[in-house]
């Protein structure tokens, strides 16, 4: 069972796990904490007063139980750990110390559960929730004795889940941490290509899962194929087009955009919020103005070099530019031939487009995705940034500083420690770390003739609710668990990728103000007494945050299990600042089917140039003719083609 | 608490049968797929809210009445306007009935809200729900559900519409879409079939039509419904993928696109075409080795021939020899382009050459004559029979030599494809060719400057017409020296005289090998001079001097 109750009041409220908690709770003094009560709708919300009489009558039918003070970690916990899952919620009351009722009526509270979190502060309880103020140092409410939910549970059905890419042991445990604090039936399957076997699914009529992980470009397919649904949340609140800045303090101002299928919308305030999620990770996710995932993670390429190699303090000296790394190399290259030892000075998979993109806007080129004057998404490779992009890649290798290789040559080069510098995705980090290999981590350089960044691309990975799915609130509700602060603080830190959550970010960017305020990073005095009171409750609580983390083992390449992680919540990992910066000047990969089709030319098109097959004016030309008859083909005959 | 009241219906039972209906089906679900995407697309570029789908997404059609008759097109376009505005009137609610939504199954179709309604504001077939609702006991009104499902779950028909109430207790997925794009599926054996209503009041008041029921979780009831699409079971699924049949030794295999990848024969790479008008594409294909694959079913003979037919008529004919030949690129079946499943068009199926990724060090990527990249393949087969070539020589203004697959391509474009029905007087029978109109072929010749199919600028035609209406004459000749003369002014968009390379379907045999000259019974004009030719080898157009 993933929640409890029916939809209908006549039903009773079934609660066995937290009935089981209260049982277990009973014996202990009611003194400090805080009686959470929860229950499907009594009677007409608009109807309905405040007052303190609501508690007395409700307590006759609604099950609840008392969560001591003693129990609440320093960092909090999140109040959705504590209830059922619900599909609407009309109300949350909040009796205080001193007897005061308030009344929260934020539209869409049912998705906010894990956003709430209860902390316990000098011997009283205060419930932090984005609806209350405009960010986490603001919004709480002091000295919370009792707490009363006030809406319709989610009908129990089982939810079937798709995973995929690095980290699928650490989601799955994620998952089950929620389904054994809902009673959930979930079913997680791990799937190589999501978007090829949910096209086959489609295609055949055959029943599709309720949650899929997917990235960016994945989008114009799955939209294409009416594979899955747009979404609407007021955690996701955005304007995509604001200009993204991650540092940007976390904001829960009255969400709007409350048009949904509950009764609620009535109750929209027609102001737009601020996303609790990343502005670039929104944009990975939307088409057509409409989101269609909410983002998990973010993984982005990295400059990662062999500090045996090539010395630290070398790239210290302000912020790399392109010529200072070719510098760099030189001086690798020449000592290896001095030393006689069979060094490359860098390497990386310059067949693929994916690593061209980030020197064509290093050396200068505005946007990869462009719009004609119809509206029309369209690629230009001939240009002068590509242009130079290429030729300047080109000179590295005929100049021996470079030797193009495919990721596993790459790797294992690397590995061997025959290679100075790459550049490759975050992914490869935990495979490193856990064969030993030296290594660190730089952002990409900038280019100082045009002071322009390489831009790397920002590979968002998130979750998207199918079209044909039989619990797509149910599966929504997992949505917001996994990039709601609780899991988003530690789990994107274990597989070496960056969370997209803005309060779990700023752990990671150092805005010690809020992150101190969550009770958790570096700031954080109480870190050990967290630590050991986390060790105190293991038996107690599922929600000890990432306590299994690294104890898996995996042995591929991408697949994490380093234990150095298991603690990235609190301090984020070494290379996290490498990737921060990244985070700052990338660009996400464009929802867009012009992307798909730039990767795929250009794909075989730099293969030919790169070996010297055709020239290179030439095979841009050929590429941007290619590019053009598809693009034309797609715009005539729909998404697919 | 009232009940829903029940209302009789017929039962019956329509199990399709596909083997009868497929390429019914298949055309429907095109159709459907079509209307439902238009639904998809309208959530995704425009979200409505609470006023319920934009009325312009699927053009209102006459909507039959509870007493059966169907209104005219013209009053249906203008019912919604006007029973919008009197709905207005009659209900204390400020939900209009101005929407309609999609219904696709079986068949596509589509329902508005004004038609639902009588002249007399009464809720055609309605029904009421008294249900709890976050503590309060709301009464519901509305259309059963079932009543508008009745309309797809089986093959089209007209009003009174029965509903196949065994498919719905077998269960079948419904997939409800609402306006903003919110969707949800349930299974209808999980539900009674009349506890599910399309509500259209609430309490009295006009609420958007929501999908509501005693036993349906909140989560499934769904407000705004824009789309109704049922899913009905294996006949859907199995029409739904595209399969590719494989004829060889007297035997036929139909196998989808996941059978095929899951064969030892699948690979993936890089292959190119060039279309007549001499665009190059290139694109990453996957799909099955065609050589590896017909070897599953016995070593097929090098000296054999490989047909393949698409869906649209078009076919083609390979040398197995050139097939096995994988020195410069690798044959195979693609129905993966770019890493998708390849749609109706160019797939589900297409031949085409490629670089295989094992071999992409080795060998150039392959470019194909765009003919020879056969799309929308439908069938493959193998036949022992050897593949003859040949070539026709066209002497004229412009002089050129095309070879077997090049006229092969022509005969079968669709555009030029012609069956004649040619009076054989020797045998007193009829017989049926197919071939080319020969002007068709003139066109080859006829200008120096423009080959057919080779502008870029459509606006030019290769045919010049008014040479063959000023007159020039055509000789054909045969491979034995056979010779006749017409005049083009009789040839001229003369469908009916043709140059024939099948009889009956098969390849010419015997002494008429490879082309014929040939022309209906009932062709008018029959050029003078007209004679059967046989072995036809050339064709030469001689103008006069000054044209």
């Amino acid at each position: 069972m993933l929640a409890f109750g029916r939809g209908n009041s006549e039903s009773p409220v079934k609660a066995p796990e937290l009935e089981n908690k209260l049982e277990a709770e009973s014996g202990l003094l009611r003194s400090n904490g805080v009686s959470i009560r929860f229950g499907n709708y009594t009677k007409d919300i608009s109807d309905a007063d405040a007052d303190a009489d609501e508690f007395a009558d409700a307590e006759a039918d609604q099950k609840g139980f008392f969560l001591d003070a003693e129990r609440i970690p320093p960092e909090g916990v999140p109040l959705g750990a504590y209830t059922p899952v619900y599909f609407e919620i009309g109300s949350i009351s909040l009796k205080t110390e001193s007897g005061e009722v308030i009344r929260l009526e934020c539209p869409r509270l049912e998705e906010q559960l894990y956003d709430m979190r209860l902390f316990s502060r000098r011997g009283g309880i205060d419930l932090a929730a984005p609806c209350i103020g405009q960010n986490v140092l603001e919004q709480s409410v002091k000295g919370i004795t009792e707490l009363q939910i006030e809406g319709t549970p989610l009908q129990s059905r089982p939810l079937e889940v798709w995973v995929s890419w690095e980290g699928t042991e650490h989601i799955k445990n994620a998952i089950r941490t929620y389904a054994e604090s809902h009673g959930g039936d979930i079913s997680i399957e791990e799937i190589p290509k999501i978007d090829a076997k949910m096209t086959a699914y489609e295609r055949s009529g055959q029943p599709m899962p309720d949650l899929v992980m997917v990235q960016s470009d994945y989008l114009p397919q799955l939209i294409g194929e009416r594979a899955i649904q747009p979404m609407r949340t007021s955690r996701a609140h955005s304007n995509p087009a604001e200009p993204a800045n991650h540092t940007e303090p976390v904001n829960y101002s009255n969400p709007a955009d409350q048009t949904d299928q509950t009764d609620q919308a009535d109750m929209a305030d027609p102001e737009a919020g601020v996303s609790a999620f990343l502005n670039k990770g929104l944009e990975a996710f939307t088409l057509h103005e409409k989101l269609w995932a909410l983002p998990f993670y973010v993984d982005t390429q990295l400059l990662v070099y062999n500090p045996e190699i090539i010395d630290p303090e070398l790239f210290d000296a302000g912020r790399l530019t392109l010529q200072r790394f070719e510098e760099i190399l030189e001086q690798v290259k020449e000592r290896a031939e001095r030393e006689g030892r069979s060094i490359v000075p860098a390497s990386w998979n310059i067949f693929s487009a994916y690593w061209l993109v980030a020197f064509q806007y290093g050396f200068g080129k505005e946007a990869l995705i462009q719009e004609d004057i119809h509206g029309d998404a369209y690629v230009s490779v001939m240009d002068g940034p590509t242009e130079k992009a290429l030729r300047y890649l080109l000179d590295l290798r005929e100049r021996g500083l470079l030797d193009p290789l495919e990721r596993d040559g790459m790797t294992a080069k690397f590995i061997q420690g025959q290679v100075g510098a790459i550049l490759t995705g975050s992914y490869a980090l935990p495979y490193l770390k856990r064969l030993g290999v030296p290594f660190a981590a730089a952002p990409y350089p900038i280019n100082g003739d045009t002071g322009a960044a390489t831009a790397p691309l920002l590979d968002f990975k998130g979750f998207a609710v199918p079209r044909r799915s039989r619990n797509p609130v149910g599966a929504r509700r997992l949505m917001d668990y996994l990039s709601s602060f609780e899991v988003q603080r530690y789990l994107p830190a274990q597989i070496s990728k960056l969370p997209v959550e803005r309060g779990a970010l700023s752990l990671f960017s150092g805005d010690k103000e809020i992150s101190a305020a969550a009770g958790v990073g570096e700031q954080n005095t109480e870190k050990d007494t967290y630590k050991e009171t986390e060790k105190d409750t293991d038996k107690d609580t599922d929600k000890d945050l990432g306590k299994d983390a690294g104890k898996d083992t995996d042995k591929e390449l991408g697949e994490e299990g380093d234990a150095d992680f298991a603690d990235a919540s609190a301090a984020g990992f070494p290379e996290s600042a490498a990737l921060l910066e990244n985070l700052e000047t990338g660009v996400t990969v464009p929802p867009s089917p012009a992307y798909s089709v730039y990767k795929d030319v250009m794909w075989s098109m730099l293969r030919l140039i790169i070996t010297g097959k055709i020239p290179l004016q030439e095979g841009l030309e050929r590429a941007q003719g290619l590019m053009d008859s598809r693009l034309e083909d797609i715009k005539e005959k729909g998404v697919n083609e | 608490m009232k009940q829903i009241s029940k209302i009789m219906r017929t039962k019956r039972s329509l199990r399709f049968k596909r083997s009868k209906n497929c390429r019914r089906l298949q055309k429907i679900k095109v159709m459907a797929i079509v209307f439902a995407a238009a639904v998809y697309l309208l959530a995704a570029v425009s979200c409505t809210t609470g006023g319920g789908a934009s009325g312009s997404a699927i053009a209102p059609e006459g909507e039959a009445q509870e007493d059966g008759k169907t209104q005219e097109a013209a009053e249906a376009a203008e019912a919604p306007v006007k029973a919008a505005d009197e709905e207005a009137e009659r209900h204390a609610g400020t939900v209009s009935p101005d929407w309609e939504i999609a219904l696709t199954g079986e068949v596509a179709d589509s329902v508005s809200g004004a038609s639902l309604y009588t002249d007399d504001g009464e809720i055609v077939h309605g029904e009421e729900l008294v249900l709890m609702d976050k503590g309060t006991e709301r009464t519901y009104r509305g259309v059963p559900l079932y009543r508008l499902l009745a309309r797809v779950d089986g093959p089209a028909e007209q009003h009174p519409y029965s509903f196949d109430e065994e498919r719905w207790k077998e269960g079948y997925e419904v997939t409800v879409t609402a306006s903003d794009g919110y969707a949800a599926a349930l299974l209808s054996s999980d539900y009674p079939y009349d506890d599910l209503l399309l509500a259209l009041e609430r309490d009295g008041a006009a609420v958007p039509p929501t999908l509501t029921g005693r036993e349906l979780p909140a989560d499934l009831r769904v407000k705004s419904v824009a789309a109704l699409e049922i899913l009905l079971g294996e006949a859907e699924a199995e029409a739904a993928e595209p399969r590719l049949t494989v004829e060889t030794g007297g035997a036929a295999v139909a196998l989808t696109q996941s059978e095929l990848k899951q064969t030892p024969s699948y690979v993936e790479g890089i292959g190119g075409y060039t279309t007549s008008a001499g665009t190059y594409n290139e694109h990453r294909y996957g799909g099955a080795a065609l050589y590896e694959l017909l070897s599953t079913f016995g070593e097929p003979e090098q000296g054999g021939t490989l047909k393949v037919t698409s869906s649209d008529g078009y076919e083609m004919s390979y040398a197995m020899e050139d097939i096995a030949d994988s020195d410069e690129g690798l044959w195979i079946i693609a129905f993966e382009q770019d890493g998708n499943f390849m749609t109706l068009d160019p797939g589900p199926f297409r031949i085409i050459k490629i670089q295989p990724d094992s071999q992409a060090e080795e060998m150039p990527i392959p470019n194909i004559d765009g003919h020879n990249s056969a799309r929308m393949v439908s069938s493959i087969s193998f036949s022992r029979k050897p593949l003859k070539d040949f070539t026709l020589n066209i002497e004229g203004k412009r002089s050129a030599e095309v070879n077997r697959s090049t006229l092969e391509a022509g005969i079968n474009c669709s555009a030029h494809k012609t069956t004649v029905n040619y009076y054989n007087r020797k045998s007193g029978e009829t017989e049926y060719y197919t071939g080319i109109p020969l002007y068709a072929v003139l066109a080859i010749g006829d200008d120096p400057d423009y080959e057919p199919h080779k502008q870029t600028d459509k606006s030019i035609l290769a045919y010049d017409q008014g040479a063959a209406e000023r007159g020039y004459s055509v000789t054909v000749i045969a491979a034995d020296g056979f010779s006749i003369t017409m005049d083009s002014r009789e040839l001229h968009m003369n469908n009916q005289v043709i140059l024939a390379m099948y009889q009956d379907g098969e390849e010419l045999q015997g002494d008429a090998w490879p082309l014929k000259i040939v022309w209906d019974q009932d062709a008018d004009p029959v050029p003078e001079g007209i004679k059967a030719v046989r072995q036809v080898e050339t064709i030469q157009l001689q103008f006069d001097e000054t044209d």
